[in-house]
């Protein structure tokens, strides 16, 4: 059976794999789908982040919006008692059986959701301008390193601000195909700006 | 150079000659220069019929107010647009435009008759004359109106152009780049505050465009001008957007802009977007949105060559174009002596200024005597001459009495007027302002703000340049300041040897004619005169709102922006009420014309709305699946092969799957995982069954209603372990299941520990159906003995299928052996790939969601939506099991004991087999007791689902009838378009009642 398995397992597929997209001078604008990892939903009361933070082996944030980022892990904190986590595919069953091993002492939910949605890393100076076609938030007042749930055009995204011109959002598998398609028409504009 | 081009002066590139055509006739314009600019620089005025009497019109002002020079440009397939002002479409090569309103030509157009029939076109004239027969006006009177009166036409072809949309924001919104708008922007930017300063023209400046003789501290006003835009593009604060209009002012200084971008371009390049709509919110927004010049209302005020006085100074000073060579000038506001003078200065011979004042102010008869020009104050002009293009005009005194003295007749080539200035507070009042009227300067101006705004300049009542300037650079230091920056005092301006700018609000001209017998326009665009306003008011309109809706002033593509205020003084004189007590009607966005693509934005074609595809829909396309739309996703409908039709292709996949295995993609079904200690507990009060005693490792149907106890969704829940749960939903429904628990845990049992996390994405679900199945997949499972006794029907496990994990349910929506197989999505199209592939051997079927509603109609399973219409109690549907007796309570409970929900005829869900078995019932079909009932037929129910049975060689229905389940074996009958059906009333299993072949 282990052949199988690593037969399966190069045969995942994403709707936006190997999605790249650049444009204007600079280039102004460069897009691409993120790489596969572990997903989790974590949901729990607050006084339990100390805990969660031990399973997850990275700080979990406790404000709404925060983001903690270090190495390959990240925690963002979309809701009072929400947070979603990122890290490697290689650590998804020690980060599951860290947990469950808790869950005695500290209630919680820990879902994995990791084939759930799909990321975009956009960067470049017209990263801000591509989302601002269809996210209505003041990008400019999200710090680096903040994190939201928000709309875009039509979609519901959770958009991360890692560096001053570079977004990483996370959409759901099924609307991938269109955030795709909405950032790379807006982000065609970029080809025709001359100032 | 054409002949009425000035020999210097203006903003255009008099070397860049560019090419165009108006009317199918070539003309030579510069660079710099409107279509109108255009066609005034080689003499052309004529350029529009009117609306209604399709009277010669001309060209009327130089800005977005044009009522008169409306044309359609025609950028080629798909490119047609219409009803664009002349006077602010931007010239370039190759540019074709065409007049609106005529035919069969501009010079000779069959509707000019109507203007023979005026005494019966006049206001109300639809209400009155196209009455009756009733049965014309659809087919006869709207069809040849809308033909001969049209605006324009609208254009067939797609619109090939992209539409591009922004969300913005900022400290402080500047609407309107004049001298205002410009001193409100370098005040506020100095402080580091966020500023879009937006105007609608082709270039930043407003009036100061028109303007090059003034100086603000001592610097041309031109160069003056050059300067602050300098300052504000290097300001990287500040993000300048011209030919951008905000067009509508909403809740919480929400405001839409639309930047035009190509329309000004030759050929613009196909990347880039026509135009973009800008969404700002603004923290504070200076109004600086000027002021539009009135006409005045005098018999053939509308011929070509009559024109407002300060389009005329635009056109000299901004163009270099004479508008003519002997203008006469008629004002009651001292503006116009402006035009006059610059006129003068450029060697026009002005032949007269008509002044309806009597004290014209000595600076003023100073200047014009200086350069010749003869002032007439205290007169008034009757009437004028000329039918495509104005020749004289009939000047006489206004005696003491208010009589007219005689006349006195004036040759002229253009007649230039100004009956003061209405500023623009359209913004204003969208933003629900209130206004106030200020008698010294007749005119309404901002009285009290509604929103976080300021408003400088003339849209404030203020006409003066040191005025505008003054104002605004204090109004953008406050906003900066209300904004939370730091401001120093703002600059204060000079403005040398400024003219006193004072009128008098008189509307319509005194005259010695009959005032019913005269056309004096009032609305160009719509064709309203004086006489039809008085005649709405001696009709009874009092009202301002019903004036508007009865005459139509005000009604057309400018919104009355030159004629709203003339026609309320008309309805006051008339109604002898001061001005203030009449009304205003309301503003209401868009501003201007507004195109329906900067709207629509990017929303078409793959962007009109989001098509949800599951892991497995490549596939399923490559197999040439017929699709059809469930909510947002699409699903395979069925797998036609070769040239099967729907019939055959459904009926080939429900017998396969009866008879060996058949394989469907459920990935779209929703799923929720529920988590926490209270899990159960929170299940037995969303759902109707009991779900505490469910062991680890098996599934129960669910039913869950609203709180009117009517079915609301419906899905299969595994327990995973005494804290999880594996919740599916109905596709449908999935979004609103997961707000109506979300709703219920935070809102009415925060008490309750647990989670709710939706899974709907993270898994794929391929569901196999059919004897052979556990043969099929039995040697690729591995941790699920699949065997019959450890894993029965109604079982869910975990383990992994060609490794990949999973969660296995033992469930069956088709009355066969069935699991569904869950596995992270990535997956999902794999794992599908190897047991199409593996199933070959047993004849492996995919079957799409047609096959899938038979199957499950043949065991009488409901589908919510389908065969439930939100009145169905669970009894209703024959499932009053699934209610758990001993419950406490659960959502829905109290109102299942409601009176009405216990009668005995309430309808029921029951099957319906016809009597001739081909025979195939329509779905929502009515149900009635007797084969020929005399209308009105009580209807006793309805046909919810009806298909063939390929298994049964015999057509099924489901339907609802009133006591159903009493009338068993009862003959109703079902009216259809091609005859009444006799149906029998039979339990809704059609196929294997016993349920032997689910647990085998």
């Amino acid at each position: 059976m282990s052949d199988e398995l690593s037969i399966i397992v190069s045969e995942q597929s994403n709707p936006l794999d190997g999605a790249a997209f650049a444009a204007g001078p600079g280039p102004m604008l460069v897009m691409a789908s993120a790489g596969d990892c572990a997903r989790f939903s974590l949901r729990t009361a607050k006084k339990n982040l100390a805990k969660a933070t031990e399973a997850f082996g990275q700080v979990i944030p406790p404000q709404i919006g925060e983001m903690s980022s270090r190495a390959v892990k990240t925690a963002l904190c979309l809701g009072p008692d929400e947070w979603l986590l990122l890290a490697p595919e290689s650590e998804r069953e020690s980060i599951t059986a860290r947990f469950a091993k808790q869950s005695e002492q500290a209630t919680h939910s820990l879902v994995d959701v990791s084939h759930r949605s799909v990321g975009i890393d956009i960067s470049g100076p017209g990263a801000a301008l591509v989302l601002n076609a269809g996210c209505p938030l003041d990008l400019t007042a999200l710090p680096v390193g903040g994190c939201t749930r928000t709309i875009l055009d039509k979609a519901e995204i959770i958009l991360m601000k890692p560096g001053k011109e570079h977004y990483r959002l996370e959409v759901v598998r099924s609307f991938a195909d269109f955030v795709w398609n909405f950032l790379s028409s807006a982000g065609r504009e970029f080809e025709t700006e001359s100032g | 150079m054409s002949s009425f081009r000035t020999a210097k002066g203006g903003r255009i590139k008099r070397k860049d000659a560019i090419s165009f055509s108006f009317e199918g006739k070539a003309y030579t314009g510069v660079k710099g220069d409107t279509l109108a600019s255009a066609l005034l620089a080689n003499g052309v005025h004529f350029v529009g019929r009117s609306y209604k009497y399709h009277r010669p019109r001309g060209i009327m002002s130089a800005g977005q107010e044009e009522s008169s020079a409306l044309v359609g440009i025609d950028r080629g397939q798909g490119r047609y647009d219409t009803n664009t002002r002349a006077t602010t479409q931007e010239l370039f090569e190759g540019l074709k435009a065409q007049s609106q309103h005529c035919w069969p030509s501009l010079r000779w157009d069959i509707g000019e008759m109507n203007s023979l029939a005026s005494p019966i076109l006049s206001a109300g004239f639809y209400y009155k004359t196209f009455m009756w027969p009733k049965s014309f006006w659809k087919r006869v009177y709207e069809p040849i109106i809308r033909k001969s009166a049209g605006l324009g036409r609208a254009p067939r072809a797609v619109d090939p152009d992209v539409y591009a949309s922004r969300y913005a924001h900022c400290d402080v919104l500047i609407v309107g780049g004049g001298p205002a708008g410009l001193a409100a922007a370098l005040a506020a930017s100095r402080s580091g505050a966020k500023v879009i300063l937006a105007d609608e023209q082709s270039e930043i400046g407003g009036a100061l465009l028109s303007d090059p003789g003034s100086r603000i501290d001592d610097e041309e006003s031109w160069s003056w001008l050059a300067s602050a835009v300098v300052a504000l593009a290097a300001d990287e604060n500040v993000t300048i957007l011209n030919r951008t209009t905000a067009f509508g002012y909403y809740h919480q200084n929400f405001v839409g802009l639309v930047e035009r971008l190509s329309d000004h371009l030759e050929s613009p390049s196909s990347n880039l977007p026509r135009e973009r709509l800008w969404r700002v919110r603004a923290k504070r927004i200076v109004l600086a949105t000027g002021a539009i010049e009135r006409p005045l209302v005098f018999a053939g005020n509308d011929r070509p060559g009559v024109m407002l006085a300060g389009a005329a100074r635009t056109y000299l000073n901004r163009y270099g174009v004479r508008v003519g060579d002997k203008p006469v000038v008629v004002t009651s506001h001292d503006s116009a002596y402006l035009t006059a003078f610059d006129m003068a200065e450029n060697g026009v011979g002005v032949e007269a200024i008509i002044d309806l004042c009597t004290d014209v102010s000595p600076e003023l008869l100073k200047g014009a005597a200086r350069l010749g020009i003869e002032v007439l104050p205290g007169h008034t002009i009757t009437r004028t001459k000329g039918r495509l293009r104005i020749s004289s005009i009939y000047a006489a005194p206004i005696e003491p009495d208010g009589s007219v003295g005689p006349e006195r007749t004036i040759d002229c080539d253009a007649l230039l007027m100004c009956g003061g200035w209405t500023p623009s507070v359209h913004l204003f009042s969208q933003s629900r302002g209130t206004l106030s009227w200020r008698e010294d300067i007749g005119a309404y101006v901002p009285d009290v703000y509604a929103q976080n705004a300021s408003s400088a300049g003339a849209c404030d009542g203020h006409y003066l340049l040191s005025e505008a300037l003054n104002g605004g650079a204090a109004a953008g230091q406050a906003a900066a300041i209300e904004a939370g920056y730091k401001a120093g005092k703002p600059n204060t301006y000079e403005v040398a040897e400024e003219a006193t700018c004072s009128g008098t609000l008189i509307v319509e001209l005194p005259t010695g004619a009959n005032p019913a017998r005269i056309k004096a326009f009032v609305d160009f665009q719509h064709d309203v005169t004086a006489k039809d306003i008085r005649l709405a008011v001696r009709e009874g309109f009092h009202s301002i709102e019903h004036i508007k809706r009865y005459t139509t002033a005000g009604m057309a593509t400018d919104q009355g922006k030159t004629s709203n205020l003339s026609e309320l003084a008309i309805a006051s004189k008339t109604l002898s009420r001061p001005i203030a007590e009449v009304g205003l009607t309301t503003f209401r966005p868009p501003y201007t014309p507004t195109s329906f693509g900067a709207f629509a934005g990017r929303s078409r074609g793959n962007l009109f709305d989001v098509t949800r595809k599951s892991p497995i829909d490549s596939w399923a396309e490559k197999r040439g699946a017929v699709f059809e739309p469930v909510s947002l996703w699409r699903r395979a409908r069925y797998f036609p092969r070769d040239n099967e039709d729907m019939h055959a292709a459904v009926a080939r996949e429900c017998k396969a799957t009866r008879s060996s295995i058949g394989i469907s993609d459920a990935s779209t079904l929703g799923k929720i995982e529920v988590v926490g200690p209270d899990s159960a507990e929170f299940l037995n009060r969303i759902y109707t069954n009991a779900w505490t005693k469910l062991g680890v490792g098996r599934c129960r149907y669910g039913l869950m209603l609203g709180e009117d106890g009517f079915i609301f969704d419906d899905g299969v829940v595994g327990r995973l372990a005494l804290d999880r749960f594996h919740v599916t939903t109905t596709t449908g429904g999935a979004p609103r299941v997961m707000a109506h628990m979300e709703d219920y845990l935070q809102t009415e049992w925060p008490d309750l520990d647990l989670w709710l996390t939706s899974i709907t994405e993270q898994w794929a679900v391929i569901a196999l159906n059919g004897p052979n199945v556990r043969k099929l997949i039995e040697p690729f499972v591995e941790g699920i003995d699949l065997d019959k006794q450890a894993f029965p029907h109604m079982a869910i496990k975990e383990g992994k299928i060609y490794g990949v994990p999973t969660r296995l349910f033992r469930v069956s929506f088709t009355g066969e052996l069935g699991f569904e197989i869950n596995v992270p999505s990535r997956y999902g199209l794999t794992v599908w790939k190897r047991l199409i592939e593996e199933g070959a051997r047993y004849d492996i079927v995919p079957y799409g969601t047609e096959a899938l509603h038979v199957l499950r109609a043949e065991k009488g399973y409901i589908i919510v939506g389908q065969d439930t219409d939100g009145t169905q109690t669970p009894d209703d549907v024959g499932m009053a099991w699934a209610i758990g007796r001993n419950k406490h309570d659960f959502i829905g409970k109290r109102s299942l004991t409601r009176p009405d929900m216990l009668v005995s005829n309430r309808k029921q869900l029951v099957g319906l087999l016809t009597r001739d078995p081909k025979n195939l019932l329509e779905e929502g079909a009515q149900i009635v007791a007797t084969a020929h009932p005399s209308p009105p037929a009580k209807m006793i129910g309805h046909v919810t689902s009806s298909y063939w049975s390929e298994t049964l060689q015999h057509s099924i229905a489901m339907g609802v009838v009133e006591g159903g389940r009493a009338r068993m074996g009862a003959e109703l009958y079902v009216p259809m378009p091609d005859g009444v059906h006799q149906v029998q009333v039979v339990e809704p299993v059609f196929y294997d009642q016993e349920g032997g072949r689910l647990n085998v």
